[in-house]
């Protein structure tokens, strides 16, 4: 028992430290805090995410409360890679006059809930992933408020805490029946007892119906749209893309652990809900005029495909979830950074306002172009490959008319999504957004995410790593 | 002891369901004041007495006077004659009629058990403290982070630019 077993922790320790030593910072720094405290808190959470890379052991602490292994270090790192690419592009916005006083705050209400998230993913038993995701919702509600000068925003935030808590509270009721049936809150416990009784598999629906509003599953998602709208832009890529991708991790890490042994019954469930989360998500992205609930939509759509690749059951299925969430990190990021830029400059959101972009910005319309293209899964670009493992861990499990149902989807996501383009690129406009230069920050983000969609689309070795590490195969 | 525990269940899904029913927020009030207290001697009865003290300081008492209070500050100066209003008496018998079944319920567990430390069962606050800080240490640590976290965003929210004057005296 040496203390070197809690080198186990080293994301939620590195995590922990930094939020403290911000929130020192915060206190120290004497004079325009704003200035100091943006860079040194995306340099401290650089080295945290470059530190995550080192290679780690795999076991468990507290009894077994605390677990790790490769892939779950793997999924920690995405999304360490998903909110440094976010603090990046939130540079700017937070040296908004209005924002000045509280630049802090949102460094640290990120960071607590990234260590919610890694506990989370990292859970071994109900409890502690219960806690991890509170930790991960809470402090995400007063971020989303975070302009509390502005009525949406506001919404935004007690539409997100209240459903939030509803959501909580259900998934409470399901975890309390698996712990009434199976006398333990321990997942390996649990799992071992788990015979797909009645009381279980409502348990299990009470269970996903939790999980499927953070991941925004179709008859939970309502409050998406309205909240992605309200929140400020760098908040609403955090939660489409960091608090969607840790709720993905944890509950495909639960279907293929805890609920194992109950397979067929939450293969129906993933089945339905996926085709209509895709279904549905699609058709009422087509309608979006405000890109913010465009792209809510789009993310909707984006969790039914992920569906896809959960519903196997199998290894494949793993690995192509985690890969697909670490392309639409990017590729969502990409979308995003270029929506902040344009917003944070002209205060425009609307598709109309991006008649004629390539014009005056051809970069920015390039990028988007580009982002926008690996979203639908356009082959030269990393989405494509992406939604292919999907599609091959489906059709592997043998569902295959799933797996047609998903092209389908993917083509009438291809219209929305050239919708955008063909605005940027063919749409004549009497009065274009003026062509402007980005400062550093807005440009290095978008940067990381032009090269994070062609890397991982060109280089097929990411995915191979991804599988090696997790699985030593 | 079955017998109680249906009753006091019975009084908790009933007066949960009146709260959630009822369209004035004080009365609303009273009757989670009447769930919570009857979840605490359901909790009592499943032999963990420390967990239903908790349960009636905390919930019942701290966070519910909280609740009474902000809604009464909300409706400050509104009208003089609210209070009357909220508090005749066809709104507060039954609540205070399922309370009184619940303490009758409570008095005759405790004279069914005996002594609270007589009963091998019970999970008293030792053991409690030991399983917090030794089993779910991790557990508690990280809800220690949940709370910092709870505060600087309630002081982001609330946090105001500096007035002279409290805005319960500004002139509308």
């Amino acid at each position: 028992m040496g203390l070197e077993q809690y080198l186990l922790m080293r994301h939620e320790l590195v995590l922990t430290l930094i939020t403290l030593i911000i929130l020192i910072a915060e206190l120290c720094i004497k004079g325009d805090n704003s200035r100091k405290i943006r860079p040194f808190a995306i340099i401290l959470f650089f080295i945290a995410t470059v530190v995550g890379f080192l290679p780690l052991g795999e076991g468990s602490l507290f009894g077994g409360m605390f677990q790790t292994n490769g892939m779950i270090l793997i999924m920690k790192n995405v999304l360490n890679i998903g909110v440094l690419i976010i603090f990046i592009q939130s540079y700017t916005w937070l040296g908004n006059e209005e924002n000045k006083i509280k630049v802090s705050e949102f460094f640290l209400l990120m960071l607590s809930t990234l260590i919610g998230m890694d506990f989370m993913i990292s859970s071994g038993d109900f409890l502690m992933f219960y806690i991890g995701l509170e930790l991960a919702t809470i402090p995400i509600a007063s971020l989303a408020a975070y302009e509390r000068t502005k009525t949406k925003s506001a919404e935004a935030g007690i539409k997100l805490i209240l459903s939030s808590a509803l959501s909580s509270g259900i998934m409470l009721y399901g975890i309390s029946m698996l712990y009434g049936t199976t006398g333990s809150i321990y997942f390996s416990e649990v799992a071992k007892s788990l015979h797909s009784s009645n009381l279980q598999t409502l348990a299990f629906i009470f269970f996903f119906s939790g999980m499927a509003f953070k991941i925004s599953i179709v008859p939970f998602h309502l409050w998406t749209a309205d909240v992605y709208e309200g929140a400020p832009i760098s908040v609403t890529s955090y939660l489409s893309v960091i608090s969607k991708g840790a709720a993905v991790f944890i509950f495909v890490i639960m279907l293929f652990t805890v609920f194992r042994a109950m397979t067929a019954m939450w293969q129906d469930v993933l089945y339905i809900t996926s085709v209509l989360t895709m279904t549905i998500g699609n058709l009422f992205a087509m309608r979006q005029k405000n890109l913010k609930r465009f792209l809510a939509f789009s993310s909707i759509s984006q969790a039914g495909f992920i569906f896809l690749g959960m519903i196997g059951g199998n290894e494949l299925g793993m690995t192509s979830v985690v890969y697909f969430m670490l392309i639409y990190i990017f590729s969502n990021l990409g979308a995003f950074g270029v929506v902040s830029a344009i917003a944070n400059r002209t205060g425009k959101e609307n598709r109309d306002d991006y008649d004629g972009l390539y014009l005056t910005n051809p970069k920015l319309s390039l990028l988007m172009m580009i982002a926008l293209f690996s979203l639908a899964g356009i082959p030269p670009v990393a989405g494509f490959f992406g939604k292919f493992f999907l599609f091959t861990a489906a059709a592997k499990g043998g569902f295959y008319m799933l797996v047609l149902i998903g092209v389908l989807n993917t083509i009438i996501s291809l219209y929305y999504y050239l919708l955008v383009v063909k605005a940027m690129f063919i749409n004549k406009s009497e009065t274009p957004i003026q062509y402007f230069k980005s400062d550093g920050y807005t440009r290095l983000g978008l940067i990381i995410c032009f090269a994070g969609i062609v890397f991982t689309g060109l280089f097929s070795f990411v995915f191979e790593y991804i599988r090696v590490y997790a699985f030593g195969v | 002891m079955d017998v109680f525990f249906y009753i006091a269940v019975a009084i908790a899904i009933f007066s949960t369901i009146m709260a959630i029913s009822r369209r004035n927020a004080i009365h609303a009030l009273l009757y989670l004041i009447l769930s919570l207290l009857a979840v605490s001697v359901v909790f009592y009865l499943l032999s963990a007495p420390f967990i239903a003290a908790l349960e009636v300081i905390i919930y019942a008492g701290a966070i519910m006077v909280l609740f009474i209070f902000v809604v009464m500050m909300l409706n400050i100066g509104l009208e003089k004659s609210m209070e009357k209003k909220w508090l005749n008496p066809r709104m507060w018998i039954i609540p205070s009629l399922l309370a009184g079944i619940l303490l009758v319920v409570l008095f005759l567990a405790l004279s069914n058990v005996g002594s609270l430390t007589e009963n091998k069962g019970d999970i008293l606050p030792k053991q409690v403290g030991i399983s917090l800080f030794s089993t779910y240490l991790l557990g508690v640590e990280i809800a220690g982070i949940l709370l910092m976290a709870g505060v600087i965003g309630a002081y982001h929210l609330s946090s105001q630019n500096k007035k002279v004057t409290h805005r319960f005296l500004e002139k509308k």
